[in-house]
C-alpha cells in the first residue's frame, strides 16, 4: 500500500518534470499587440504612425523569430488623406498587405535564462513585396513573465522599391526610422 | 712503402667519406634572422599581425592596438575614447590611406587619413574574434569571424553568410579574393568559396575532406599565382588546389608533415614560407628541393610564429611569441655549422666547375657539394701529412679541375679532386713562400708571393698530380720593379691586372706594361682586390675613399656619397648581371648594375664586426659565397627587388586649418596656404640611408635635398602646383621612382575675376551716378537762373510797366494838389518801392521781415490809389519774420489780386496776409473784373516755378468762388 502511493507520488513527479521539460524545449513564445512605430522626417514635413497589431513570434532555443504587421493597421498620420495615400499609392496595401521580418539571432546566447542581451538578428525584411537581407540589432530583456523585445533601425524606401514622387520628395523622408516594441509570452 | 701510404690516404679518405655522411642534417644554411627592435612600441604586447601595405609599410597588429612604421619612424594609432584597448587580430589595405582592422572582441575599425573609428554600422559589430580582413574587386570589404561566420558590405550596409546561407562553418581563419572575385574561406570545416553575384550572395564551391583536403581545419590560404592555390592546414601541412579545375594536390614532400599547425603562407620569389605554430618557419624552394625548416639563429628561438610577410626590400616579417622578427629569407643565408662544427674564419673559398664548394675553415679544407642544400656530404683534407696546422691563403681551380692552394710558409699545392690527393708543387726559391694569390688564365699561372709576382707557363697536360711549371718573364725591362702584390686578376679581355702595395694597379695588355697611380684618377696607390663586371669595367678597391672602376681608359670614383656603407673595401666580385659586390669594414655593399642603387648588409643584420680576409668571395651561378669569421655568407643579388629602387609615398598633407585628403584633386582656399607634407619610404631595413629629394612645381626652381620626412611651405601664393619627390640609398635619384600630387590653391575671393568685374561695375555705376548728380545739380541751377531771368525781366517789365507807371502818377496828380505834404510822401514811398525793387532784385532770398516791407510800401502806393477801398490785414508771427522767401513774391501777389479783381466802394478788396508755422497765405475776396488788365499770367506761374527749384515744399493756390488765396512756403 504504502509502496504503491510512494510509486504513484513518483510517478506523477516524473510526469511533471517530463511536462515541464518538454514545455522548455518548445520554448516559443507569442505576442500579437507589439507595437512599431515608423518615423519620415523631411525638411517640410514630419510624418509618424503607429500600429498595435505588430505580431512576434519567438522560439528561444533555436533563437529564431518571425515580426509581422498589417499594413493597414498603422495609424496616427497627420491627415486621414495621408494614410490613404500611404495604404493605396505608396505601399499598395491591397497588393502587399503585410510587411514581415524573419530570421535568426546571431548571438548564441541563451535566451531561457533571464537577463538582458544585446543581439543582432539576422533575416529577411519583407516591405512592399521586396525581401533585403538586414541585420537589425535588438535589444532582448527575458524575465519570468517572458521576452520583451526593443529594435530601433531605419528603412530605405527605395530599396523596397517605394516611389516617391518628386513633387512631395521635400516632404518624405528617404529614410524611415522604425522602432518595434513587443512583449512576448 | 709509398704505395701503402697511398693507399692509406684513400682509405683514409673514404673513412671520413663514411664517417661524414652520418651529418647529414646538421648542415644547412639558413637565412639570418634579427629581432626588430620594434618592441618599446607596442608597450610588451604579442604581435598578432604583420602586414605590408601596397605601399611597402609594415603594419603591425598587437594586443594593445595597431602601428604602422617605415623602418625608422613610427605612427600609433589612437582609439576613440569608446573603446579601451584594442587587441588587433586583422588587417587589410582597401586603398591607399583606407585601412581595415579588426580585433579579438569583434569590433572592426576604419583607419582613414589617420583617423580611427570603430563600429559605426548601423547592424553592429560582430562579437566573435575578426580573423581576417580582405576586399574584393567590387569594393566590398569582407570581414571573417571566429563563430558568426563571414561578414561582407554591400552600398553601405554589413551582410553576413554563416551556416544557414551555406558556409562550411561559422568558425573561419581566413579569406582571400581570386582574380574572379570569388572569396576563399578557410573555416574549420573546410574551404567554402562564396561571391556576391547582382547583390546577393553565393555559395559556389565547398573543399572538404571529400573533396581531397587532407585536414578540414584550414588556416591560411594563399595564391602561388593566378590559378594555385596554397591552403594552410592545422594538422596536415599544405596542399594547392587548383582554383580552374578545381584539383587538389599534395606534392611528395608535404606528404607525412611533421612541422604542425600552418599559421601563415607567404610567397616571396616564387618560394614558399609557412609559419608555423611550434616549429618556426618552414621554407619549399621549389624545384623539387626538400622542405627547411628554421626554427633559432645565434640564440633566438621562434618556434612559436604567428604570421609572416615579405616588404618591399624582399625581406621577410615574422611575428613571434616574443615579438617581430625581420629576415634575409633566401637572398642572403650563412652556413654557419657543417659537421656539427662551427664554419669560423674561413679565410678563402671557391666553388669548382662541378659545384664543389671548397672553403678552408679554421686551416682546415673542405670539400662539398653546393647545390640548393649543403647536403653535408663533403669530406676534410689534411693538406699536409701529418696534420699540421697550416694556413691556406689562396686558392685557383685549373682547367684539369685541380685546385692550387697557397699557404703562409708552406708554399704552393696542388689538389686532385678525384682523388683527394695533395702534392706539392716545387718552385724554385719559393719552397716556403707565403703564396698570396693565384690566377690561372689558359696556359699561364700568375703566383703573388711576399716577394712580387712571378709568370709561369703551365704543360698542356696538367692531369697528372705532378707538375712542372716553366717561369715566363712578363717585364724584360723591368719597368715595374719591385712592389708587394695583394691581387691578380685576368680578366675575359685578355688582360692581366695586379693590385700592388703602393704602385698603384698595374695592367699588362700584350705584353705592355702600365701603371695607373692617383695621378690617374685611382683613389689610392694601394690596391686590395678587383673585379670586371659584364660591361668590361673593371672595378678596384682601394685603402681609402672606396672603389674606382675604370671605363674607357677613365678612371672614376664610387663611394659613401654614392651610398657605399664605408670607404675601405678589401673584397670585390661580380654576378653575371653586373652586379658588383664590395665586401668592407661595415658589412658587404651590392650595387645594383642599371641603377647604381646600392643596398647595405651590414650592422642591421649583424654583420658589421665581420673581420674579411683579402678575396675571400667567390660567385657561382649568380650567388656570391663570402667567406666571414662566423660562417659562410650565400648571397644571391637575383632575389632583390627590381633595380634596388625605394619608392616614396606622401603620406599626407595638412595645414593648420585641416587635414587636406590625400587622393583626388584638391581644391584649397587662398587662406590654406600653410601646408606640410609628411613623405615616407619604404626602405624598412635601410632607413639610415635614404635621402629624399622633393620638387614643388610652381614653387621651387629644383629639386631640393632634404633628409627629414617634414617639409613645410608656409606661404603660398594662389596657383597650381604639383607635388614630387622621391628617394634614394645612394643620393643618385637620376634612377629613382618619382611620387607626386597637384593641388590648386584658390585665390581669395576679392582677387577673383568676378569680384573685381563686379566691383568695376559699381564704381562705373557710381561715377555714372555722380555725373548724372552734377547735371541734375547743374540743371537745377540754370533753371533757377532762367525763372530768377525771367522774374527779373517780369519785374522788370513791372517796373516799366506803364499801367503802374500811369496809375501811379494818376495818384500823385491827384495828391499833389490836395496835400503837398502826402504828395511828397507818395513820391518818397514811389522812389523807396524802386529802390527796394532795384536793390532785392537779384537776391535769391529775402526775409519776410523785409518783404513786409517792400509790400507795404507797395501797398502804401495802391492805398493812395484805392483809398478805403483796399484792405490790407496783416497777421504775421513774430518767429515767421526770421523766415525767408523769394523776393517779390508777396509783392506779386498782392499786384495780381489787386490786377485781377475790381476795387470799387460796393466791392472793397480784402486782402489778408497770415503767416502760420512756415506757411505764408495770402487771401483776398474774389471780385471779377469786368476789363481785366493785361497780363501775361506768367507771375503766379513762376512764383510756382520758383519755388519748385529751391524746395519741395509745394506752392498751393485755392481757389473758392468767394475767395482767391495762394499758399507759399516760407524757407
Amino acid at each position: 500500500m504504502k509502496m504503491t502511493r510512494s510509486v504513484s507520488l513518483l510517478l506523477l513527479f516524473i510526469l511533471q518534470c517530463l511536462h515541464s521539460a518538454s514545455q522548455n524545449r518548445n520554448a516559443t513564445l507569442k505576442s500579437n499587440d507589439g507595437e512599431i512605430v515608423f518615423l519620415s522626417d523631411a525638411p517640410m514635413e514630419l510624418i509618424t504612425a503607429k500600429s498595435k497589431k505588430l505580431q512576434s513570434v519567438i522560439n528561444s532555443s533555436e533563437r529564431t523569430f518571425a515580426f509581422v504587421v498589417n499594413i493597414k493597421s498603422f495609424e496616427g498620420f497627420n491627415a486621414a488623406l495621408q494614410r490613404d495615400h500611404f495604404n493605396e499609392n505608396y505601399m499598395e496595401s491591397s497588393k502587399f498587405p503585410v510587411a514581415n521580418f524573419s530570421g535568426k539571432i546571431i548571438e548564441d546566447y541563451d535566451l531561457s535564462i533571464p537577463g538582458l542581451y544585446s543581439v543582432r538578428a539576422k533575416g529577411i525584411l519583407n516591405i512592399h513585396g521586396v525581401p533585403q537581407e538586414r541585420i537589425v540589432k535588438a535589444v532582448i530583456k527575458v524575465t519570468e513573465d517572458g521576452i520583451e523585445i526593443y529594435s530601433k533601425f531605419s528603412v530605405m524606401l527605395k530599396e523596397h522599391a517605394i516611389k516617391v514622387p518628386r513633387v512631395v520628395h521635400e516632404k518624405i523622408s528617404t529614410e524611415v526610422d522604425v522602432t518595434v516594441s513587443a512583449k512576448l509570452k | 712503402m709509398l704505395r701503402l701510404v697511398q693507399s692509406l690516404s684513400r682509405h683514409f679518405f673514404l673513412i671520413c667519406v663514411c664517417l661524414l655522411l652520418s651529418c647529414l642534417h646538421v648542415c644547412a644554411q639558413t637565412p639570418l634572422f634579427k629581432k626588430s627592435d620594434l618592441k618599446y612600441q607596442y608597450a610588451n604586447g604579442t604581435v598578432n599581425i604583420v602586414y605590408t601595405d601596397m605601399k611597402g609599410m609594415l603594419w603591425l597588429g598587437t594586443s594593445n592596438g595597431i602601428l604602422k612604421t617605415d623602418g625608422s619612424n613610427f605612427f600609433e594609432f589612437k582609439m576613440p575614447h569608446t573603446i579601451s584597448k584594442a587587441d588587433v587580430t586583422a588587417i587589410n589595405a582597401e586603398r591607399k590611406h583606407k585601412t581595415w582592422f579588426g580585433t579579438a572582441d569583434g569590433k572592426i575599425g576604419l583607419i582613414e587619413n589617420e583617423k580611427v573609428t570603430i563600429c559605426f554600422f548601423e547592424e553592429g559589430c560582430p562579437k566573435k574574434t575578426i580573423s581576417g580582413v580582405v576586399t574584393d574587386h567590387e569594393n566590398r570589404n569582407w570581414f571573417c569571424t571566429k563563430g558568426e561566420g563571414i561578414y561582407y558590405t554591400n552600398n553601405n550596409r554589413l551582410y553576413n553568410i554563416n551556416t544557414d546561407d551555406g558556409l562550411t562553418d561559422n568558425y573561419c581563419y581566413t579569406a582571400v579574393c581570386d582574380k574572379q572575385n570569388n572569396i576563399w574561406v578557410g573555416t574549420d570545416n573546410g574551404i567554402t568559396v562564396c561571391k556576391v553575384i547582382s547583390d546577393k550572395k553565393t555559395i559556389v564551391k565547398k573543399f572538404g575532406i571529400k573533396e581531397g583536403l587532407p585536414d578540414n581545419i584550414v588556416k591560411d590560404i594563399a595564391f602561388l599565382n593566378d590559378t594555385i592555390l596554397i591552403a594552410g592546414m592545422q594538422d596536415k601541412g599544405v596542399c594547392f588546389i587548383n582554383t580552374k579545375t578545381n584539383a587538389l594536390s599534395i606534392p611528395d614532400k608535404y606528404l607525412g608533415w611533421r612541422y604542425g599547425e600552418v599559421n601563415k603562407i607567404c610567397v616571396l620569389n616564387g618560394q614558399m614560407w609557412y609559419a608555423t605554430s611550434q616549429s618556426g618557419l618552414v621554407l619549399d624552394k621549389g624545384n623539387g628541393n626538400d622542405l627547411k625548416n628554421f626554427f633559432s639563429f645565434e640564440g633566438i628561438k621562434f618556434d612559436k610564429t604567428y604570421c609572416i610577410t615579405k616588404d618591399f626590400q624582399n625581406n621577410l616579417w615574422i611575428a613571434y611569441s616574443d615579438g617581430v622578427l625581420r629576415s634575409t629569407g633566401s637572398k642572403l643565408q650563412i652556413l654557419d655549422q657543417f659537421n656539427g662544427k662551427p664554419v669560423n674564419f674561413v679565410h678563402q673559398l671557391l666553388v669548382t666547375k662541378n659545384a664543389q664548394l671548397v672553403f678552408t675553415p679554421d686551416q682546415g679544407l673542405v670539400i662539398t657539394p653546393v647545390g640548393d642544400t649543403f647536403s653535408g656530404e663533403g669530406k676534410y683534407v689534411e693538406v699536409t701529412p701529418p696534420a699540421t696546422l697550416v694556413d691556406i691563403v689562396s686558392l685557383f681551380e685549373d682547367k684539369c679541375g685541380f685546385i692550387w692552394i697557397g699557404t703562409t710558409g708552406r708554399g704552393l699545392f696542388r689538389l686532385n679532386l678525384t682523388t683527394g690527393k695533395i702534392t706539392k708543387v716545387l718552385l724554385q726559391g719559393m719552397d716556403d713562400a707565403t703564396i698570396l694569390s693565384i690566377s690561372i688564365k689558359n696556359n699561364f699561372i700568375w703566383i703573388a708571393w711576399l716577394g712580387g709576382v712571378n709568370k709561369f707557363e703551365l704543360p698542356d697536360n696538367c692531369n697528372t698530380d705532378e707538375i712542372k711549371l716553366q717561369k715566363v718573364e712578363f717585364d724584360p725591362q723591368k719597368k715595374a720593379g719591385e712592389y708587394y702584390v695583394y691581387t691578380v686578376f685576368n680578366d675575359n679581355e685578355q688582360r692581366t691586372w695586379i693590385g700592388t702595395d703602393g704602385k698603384g694597379l698595374l695592367k699588362i695588355e700584350n705584353n705592355d706594361l702600365k701603371f695607373l697611380k692617383t695621378a690617374d684618377g685611382l683613389n689610392n696607390d694601394v690596391v686590395y682586390s678587383i673585379a670586371a663586371d659584364k660591361s668590361g669595367r673593371v672595378w678596384l678597391s682601394t685603402a681609402s675613399n672606396g672603389l674606382n672602376y675604370l671605363q674607357n681608359d677613365s678612371v672614376f670614383t664610387f663611394n659613401e656619397n654614392n651610398g657605399l656603407s664605408g670607404n675601405i673595401f678589401t673584397a670585390l666580385s661580380t654576378d653575371s648581371k653586373g652586379n658588383v659586390l664590395a665586401i668592407g669594414d661595415n658589412g658587404f655593399d651590392i650595387i645594383c648594375s642599371k641603377t647604381r642603387s646600392v643596398i647595405n648588409y651590414g650592422k642591421e643584420w649583424g654583420l658589421d664586426a665581420n673581420n674579411v680576409d683579402l678575396n675571400s668571395v667567390f660567385v657561382f651561378n649568380d650567388v656570391f659565397y663570402i667567406g666571414t669569421e662566423k660562417g659562410i655568407l650565400i648571397y644571391n643579388a637575383l632575389l632583390e627587388p627590381k633595380d634596388f629602387t625605394t619608392q616614396t609615398i606622401i603620406e599626407s598633407i595638412k595645414s593648420p586649418q585641416r587635414d587636406i585628403a590625400s587622393d583626388n584633386s584638391k581644391k584649397l582656399a587662398y587662406d590654406e596656404n600653410n601646408l606640410t607634407f609628411t613623405i615616407s619610404h619604404n626602405n624598412l631595413v635601410n632607413a639610415g640611408n635614404i635621402s629624399f629629394q622633393y620638387f614643388l612645381e610652381g614653387y621651387n626652381k629644383e629639386w631640393i635635398n632634404t633628409r627629414d620626412n617634414r617639409i613645410n611651405f608656409p606661404s603660398l601664393a594662389p596657383g597650381n602646383y604639383v607635388f614630387k619627390v622621391r628617394a634614394s640609398s645612394n643620393q643618385s635619384f637620376s634612377n629613382s621612382k618619382v611620387s607626386e600630387t597637384a593641388f590648386f590653391i584658390g585665390k581669395p575671393f576679392w582677387k577673383e575675376t568676378w569680384f573685381m568685374l563686379l566691383c568695376s561695375i559699381i564704381f562705373l555705376m557710381l561715377i555714372s551716378f555722380y555725373l548724372k548728380m552734377r547735371d541734375e545739380n547743374q540743371r537745377k541751377i540754370n533753371a533757377l537762373k532762367n525763372e530768377k531771368l525771367l522774374f527779373q525781366f517780369e519785374t522788370l517789365r513791372n517796373q516799366v510797366n506803364p499801367h503802374f507807371l500811369f496809375n501811379s502818377f494818376n495818384t500823385l496828380i491827384s495828391i499833389i494838389d490836395s496835400d503837398k505834404d502826402a504828395a511828397i510822401e507818395y513820391v518818397q514811398k514811389l522812389s523807396d518801392f524802386f529802390r527796394d525793387v532795384v536793390s532785392n532784385k537779384d537776391k535769391n532770398f529775402i526775409s519776410l521781415k523785409q518783404e513786409l516791407e517792400l509790400a507795404e510800401t507797395y501797398f502804401y502806393l495802391q492805398k493812395k490809389r484805392f483809398g478805403k477801398n483796399l484792405l490790407l490785414e496783416l497777421s504775421i508771427k513774430d518767429p515767421d519774420l526770421k523766415k525767408e522767401l523769394p523776393p517779390m513774391v508777396l509783392q506779386l501777389l498782392i499786384e495780381n489780386a489787386v490786377k485781377h479783381n475790381a476795387v470799387s466802394s460796393e466791392t472793397p478788396l480784402h486782402i489778408a496776409v497770415k503767416s502760420n508755422e512756415g506757411w505764408l497765405q495770402v487771401t483776398n475776396n474774389k471780385n471779377e473784373k469786368r476789363n481785366k488788365e493785361p497780363s501775361t499770367g506768367t507771375g503766379l506761374s513762376n512764383i510756382i516755378n520758383r519755388y519748385k527749384i529751391q524746395t519741395d515744399k509745394p506752392v498751393t493756390i485755392n481757389e473758392t468762388e468767394k475767395s482767391f488765396s495762394v499758399t507759399i512756403p516760407l524757407i
